[in-house]
């Protein structure tokens, strides 16, 4: 029945922070599990839990909107690149 | 048919109304930051939200937030639809993967904050609407 339509679980245009980098996460299959790509519950509960551990001082994490978590985690985006790229080149 | 005697509201208002909902919303509009099925998925959803709105079934409220009337169900209250938040994130904790429909339900019940089976008693093409509404949020 949801056909065509992406719903609330389909690919979000946010990116996580990868290698020191933006990166829109692939599909992929290990073994027998899936893991999903860019989709919305994926990033956006990693971006809440990074959320969580940056801002100690933040209000109940369950009341904090989307717009909110992806304002917070903007904030600490260019720390997380720096400490995640690859030093190995 | 007349287009104005079928929708109550003329198509320029009711985009009007659906760009402030996506601005009050933070709901990403710009179709280059879209990969192409999520560019066809959105510009479907809006159809459906804009055609609801021009049947005066969905509004936007003061606070930008939309509001549904179901038409063809038993229980027309009206359905706030609210941003979602952490909780709603939380919500599908409980659903396994393969149950979509109650993974999505919960969802709608936690950014509505009704409960499940208002929408599982929704008429489907109510529940269409719903739907569309929900699937704008991937911001």
């Amino acid at each position: 029945m949801l056909g065509s339509y992406i719903p609330f679980f389909g690919i979000t245009t946010t990116l996580l922070v990868r290698h020191g980098v933006d990166e829109r996460l692939r599909e992929r299959v290990v073994g027998t599990v899936l893991y999903p790509g860019n989709t919305l519950p994926v990033v956006y509960c990693e971006m809440l839990l990074q959320v969580c551990k940056e801002y100690p001082g933040l209000p109940d994490a369950r009341t904090l909107k989307l717009s909110e978590i992806k304002f917070f985690y903007d904030g600490c985006r260019n720390e997380l690149k720096k400490y995640s790229e690859n030093k190995n080149g | 048919m007349n287009d104005m005697s079928y929708y109550k509201i003329s198509l320029e208002v009711a985009e009007a109304d659906f760009n402030r909902f996506c601005e009050s919303m933070a709901v990403e509009t710009d179709l280059d930051n879209m990969e192409k099925d999520t560019q066809k998925a959105f510009l479907e959803n809006k159809c459906i939200v804009i055609k609801a709105m021009r049947l005066k079934s969905l509004a936007v409220n003061e606070s930008g937030e939309l509001e549904f009337t179901p038409v063809r169900s038993d229980n027309k209250a009206k359905i706030t639809f609210h941003e979602p938040t952490g909780a709603t994130l939380m919500a599908t904790d409980g659903a396994s993967k393969n149950e979509s429909m109650k993974r999505m339900n919960k969802v709608l019940a936690d950014v509505t904050q009704t409960n499940e089976k208002r929408f599982s008693l929704l008429k489907l093409s109510d529940y269409r609407v719903c739907l569309a509404v929900i699937s704008l949020f991937l911001v």
